[in-house]
This record gives C-alpha cells, sequence and structure tokens, in this order.
C-alpha cells in the first residue's frame, strides 16, 4: 500500500467507517426489517404465483384460514396476479421503509395467507414460521424504521444536521428482547420436541445416523410408528419423516464419503445428537449478555452444519443470529485491540465508535 | 390538567400496554402449541426430525392404486399439481392423523376419532382427487386402494397391508383394516 492510499485509508475512510459502523448495532431492527421482509416478499410472491396451478378442491385447515371468510379467501386465490403485484408493492414499501408499518403488517398478513394455504396442502414451512412472526412484531416495535426512508424524511425536514447519529438515534428495547425471546422459545421448542417425541434415546444419535444414509431423500414419505393400536390400525403412527435434501448432492465425492461415514459412527453421532440437543434446550440463555453472542454463533454453526449435511441451512434464522450478536461488544473489543496498537479509535458512551481526539476526547477537554 | 395527563397516557400506552398486548399476541400461543405439542402455522413445537428412528425401526409408507375395470395402477399423483411429498404430508397431517399423545397431528377428540368421522374426513380427501383426475385429465377410477407399505429402516420392504378403499360411486371410504384381528 503507498504512503497516499494508507493516508486515505487511515483518515476519511477510517472515520466514516467509525460514523457507519455503529449503524450495524444501532439499527439492528432496521437491517432485521430490511433483510427479512425481503425475503419473506420475495418468497410469497413464489407461494401467489403458484395459485395459477389447478388444485383438486380439498378442505381448507388451520387456524389462521379459519378466521378468513371464504368469499375474501376464493377471491384472492382466484386472482394470483394481481395479489402478486400488491405483494411485490408492499415489499419494496417496506424494505426502502416507506409507510413501513402499514406495509409491512400487509405484507405480513398476505404472507401469513400465503403459508397457511401451503400448509393446508401439506408443506409446513419452519423456516417462515420464525420469519412471519419476526416480522408481524416488527410493525409494532420501536426501531423497526431506523434505517428507513422516512426517517431520512425526518431527517431533511428537521434541518438535516448530522445524519449518522440521527440514523443511530436510541429506541426502547423492548422490542429487541421480544424479537430474542421468540428466537430462543424456537430453539428451546425445537430441543424439547427431540426429548418429547424421541426421548432420551434421541441422543444416541440413531436418528440423526438414519437421516444422514439418505433413505428420505427422495419423494417417498415414511410414517414413523410407535404409537398405541387403535382401533384403525397397529402401526401406531406419530409422524412422517422428514427430507434430507443434500443427500446425494454433496459438493464433492470426498465430502459424500465424509458423510456416509458420520453417519456409520454412533460415538460421533451421538456426540453431534446430544451436543444439538443441548444447545437448543438452552435457548433462554440468549438473554444472557455476552453469552448471547457464543450462543448465536452456535446456532449459525448449527445450522450451516444442517444445511450441507442436509440441505436446510435456515439461512433466515441465521440472518436474525447475525444481527443479534453483540457486535457493539466485538467493536468495542476490536477498539481497545486497534486503540493499543495504533491509538485511533474509542467507543463513546451511547456505543458509537470515533476516532481518538474525536468527539469523546474533546468532550473530555471541554 | 387535560394536557399532562394525555402524555401520562400515551406513555402508559406505549411502554407497557403495546409491549404488553404485542408480547402476548405472539408468546401465548407459542406457549400453548409447546405446551400441547402440536403446530399450526406460523406456530409451531419445531417437530423436525424429533421421532426416534433406530435402525431395527418399522416405517410405513401410504400408496394409493387406482383401479378402473379390475386393472390398479399407483393413482398419478403428478397429474393433480401436487407433489408427492406434500400430498402424503396432507393426507396424514389432515385427514389420517395419528391417534397417540406423540403426534404433532393427533387426533384424539371422541367426536372426530370415531369411525363415521374418519371414514367421512377420508372420503373429503378422496373426493376431489378422484373428480379432478376425471374432469381435468379424463382419468376414471371406480376406487383408490390404500395400501400401507411396511418397509424397515433401509426401505426394504416387508409386507403391504390394504387398509381402505374409497369408492367414487358413492363417494365413500370404508376402512378395512382389523387391527385387532392381528
Amino acid at each position: 500500500m503507498t504512503i497516499a492510499m494508507e493516508r486515505i485509508w487511515r483518515t476519511p475512510l477510517q472515520a466514516l467507517a467509525y460514523r457507519i459502523l455503529p449503524l450495524l448495532w444501532r439499527a439492528r431492527l432496521g437491517w432485521l426489517r430490511i433483510t427479512l421482509a425481503g425475503v419473506f416478499g420475495a418468497h410469497t410472491y413464489v407461494l401467489v404465483k403458484s395459485w395459477h396451478a389447478d388444485l383438486p378442491a380439498m378442505p381448507y385447515h388451520g387456524w389462521f384460514l379459519d378466521l378468513v371468510p371464504a368469499g375474501v379467501r376464493d377471491m384472492l386465490l382466484q386472482y394470483p396476479n394481481r395479489v402478486a403485484a400488491v405483494v411485490v408493492v408492499l415489499t419494496v414499501l417496506s424494505v426502502i421503509g416507506l409507510g413501513t408499518r402499514p406495509a409491512l403488517f400487509a405484507l405480513v398478513l398476505v404472507g401469513l395467507f400465503a403459508r397457511s394455504i401451503e400448509t393446508s396442502q401439506g408443506v409446513f414451512d419452519h423456516e417462515s414460521s420464525l420469519t412471519t412472526q419476526v416480522l408481524f412484531v416488527l410493525v409494532f416495535i420501536p426501531g423497526t424504521n431506523s434505517l428507513s426512508a422516512e426517517h431520512l424524511i425526518r431527517w431533511w425536514r428537521a434541518g438535516r444536521r448530522d445524519l449518522w447519529r440521527h440514523l443511530a438515534g436510541t429506541y426502547r428495547r423492548w422490542g429487541e428482547y421480544l424479537v430474542l425471546g421468540l428466537l430462543a422459545i424456537t430453539y428451546t421448542a425445537s430441543g424439547l420436541s427431540k426429548l418429547r417425541f424421541g426421548g432420551v434415546s434421541w441422543l444416541n444419535g440413531d436418528t440423526l445416523g438414519f437421516y444422514l444414509r439418505g433413505l428420505t431423500a427422495g419423494d417417498q414419505v415414511y410414517n414413523v410408528g410407535g404409537g398405541p393400536v387403535t382401533w384403525r390400525d397397529d402401526f401406531g403412527l406419530e409422524m412422517y419423516t422428514y427430507g434430507n435434501y443434500a443427500f446425494g448432492q454433496y459438493p464433492s465425492a470426498t465430502f459424500a464419503a465424509a458423510v456416509d461415514w458420520l453417519a456409520h459412527t454412533p460415538a460421533l453421532l451421538a456426540v453431534i445428537s446430544t451436543a444439538t440437543v443441548l444447545l437448543e434446550v438452552c435457548g433462554l440463555l440468549l438473554f444472557i449478555p455476552r453469552l448471547r453472542s457464543i450462543m448465536l454463533i452456535a446456532y449459525m454453526g448449527m445450522h450451516t452444519t444442517i444445511g450441507l449435511l442436509m440441505g436446510l441451512p435456515f439461512l433466515q434464522y441465521q440472518l436474525i443470529c447475525f444481527l443479534f450478536i453483540e457486535w457493539e461488544l466485538v467493536a468495542a473489543f476490536l477498539a481497545v485491540r486497534l486503540a493499543r496498537r495504533n491509538a485511533p479509535a474509542t467507543i463513546e458512551a451511547d456505543g458509537t465508535m470515533s476516532p481518538v481526539g474525536g468527539p469523546a476526547r474533546e468532550h473530555q477537554r471541554g | 390538567m387535560t394536557s399532562s395527563v394525555k402524555p401520562a397516557r400515551s406513555r402508559t400506552l406505549r411502554s407497557v400496554i403495546l409491549p404488553a398486548i404485542v408480547a402476548a399476541t405472539v408468546l401465548v400461543p407459542n406457549a400453548i402449541v409447546i405446551a400441547l405439542g402440536t403446530e399450526d402455522f406460523p406456530f409451531t413445537t419445531a417437530p423436525m426430525f424429533a421421532h426416534h428412528v433406530d435402525p431395527d425401526s418399522t416405517l410405513y409408507a401410504f400408496r394409493f392404486e387406482g383401479v378402473h375395470d379390475d386393472v390398479s395402477e399407483p393413482l398419478p399423483v403428478d397429474q393433480t399439481n401436487l407433489g408427492e411429498r406434500e400430498l402424503k404430508r396432507q393426507f396424514l397431517s389432515w385427514y389420517y392423523r395419528p391417534m397417540t399423545q406423540t403426534s404433532p397431528f393427533r387426533d384424539l377428540s371422541d367426536q372426530s376419532a370415531t369411525r363415521d368421522a374418519f371414514e367421512a374426513r377420508m372420503a373429503e380427501f378422496f373426493r376431489p382427487i378422484v373428480e379432478f383426475l376425471h374432469d381435468e385429465r379424463g382419468l376414471d377410477y371406480e376406487r383408490v386402494d390404500v395400501f400401507v407399505d411396511i418397509v424397515d429402516a433401509r426401505g426394504d420392504l416387508i409386507r403391504s397391508e390394504r387398509v381402505g378403499r374409497y369408492e367414487a360411486r358413492t363417494s365413500e371410504y370404508i376402512h378395512e383394516y382389523e387391527a385387532a384381528a392381528r
């Protein structure tokens, strides 16, 4: 790097980075709205477009569809192109942040309707279930608008002073804790379900080994038995099996061989299964500061592993986890390290970063 | 007096009542489905991969056979615009509905778990499919036989059982499997 480039990097760019970086955590809910609304809206669009296909007229099931009047339901299903156009508009408004809360609320309603139809037809989208709830919460909680066109308009009208500080303004935190609570509940429930439905034997790794061996990679749906004999049958049906969508499509033969070895190594399967259940049932630890980031990184690692092994990366969960990592603590830690090395930056009391000699030092002098 | 009361009310609304309502709206249904071990979108107890399967487990796969002029063939599910996977999951979740506490889609109510209610529900599943295949695809089936293929954990067939049949002429499902007799 030339001396000139180094000067540019270490002065104006560095200063700009110090101003912008805090938006990662100060506008956490704004980023959450932008990213999740985009993904949710795009998938809703695909679902709505699928209404073009004629299907057998089976009854509709589920609490939400029970609430929607049949006339409204049929009208929506009859005009997929119009509903899809509305979804596009609502998604754009929700992402850029114009009429944000009404647009997001309407998008959640349409998205919930589309996913309820999908559930009624046999596909329960577990990834969308958390996203739907988080977006619903974002409609009402403070901080959702922190990064939005309407927030910029307010700044413009208020005299256009200190944009970054305006964007990184504080808001009440209860909404963040509620989203964190939904994440914690979802993970805890998942861990408890393994113990409730699979029993302690779930920890021995047999179930994981079964799925990794790829029997459920195709379209065939098997059902797990084990329940009591009834007047209907003596199969004791409990639940259908879930798909391993990555099996047969692993990135390399070496990787496939490694997965096969894992699927036939009971001790390792037991360790992974036990660690997974422990990690999941400890979801409420997300409320303990500092431990939270470790848990979130562990959850991201879990999803990435499941994604590699079974094709279910749950990217929306990972996105929520990523944004809720305590970046303010990471930044403070890095700032201290950098300060020791170069003395370039400090963290302000309100969580923003500034170069040494900037506002914080001037404040002390004053 | 009035002007100071209004902001206080507004503060209470924003700092207490709104958080309580929003939190209750999402947390209470979650608590209910987790306590019951059920799911109904978007609330879920997250039962994915949770039921135990080991190398000695027996698995059960439903198979539908359409019968026309005494000739039987696999029901052409691909002709219904529904995937095989979603159709079979839909069938178990909303129609066959397991009768055990350890199923998220269980049906244990006295009313709907009776033979009459069960057979009516099964007919609700097959009637639209058979009518769709007739009306949209020109495929006529007098009957749909419902089999359960019993397989081991490697997918190898152990045996098949016919559990019931749907009669297109009468739009009735008749459950034939007699568990007690086995």
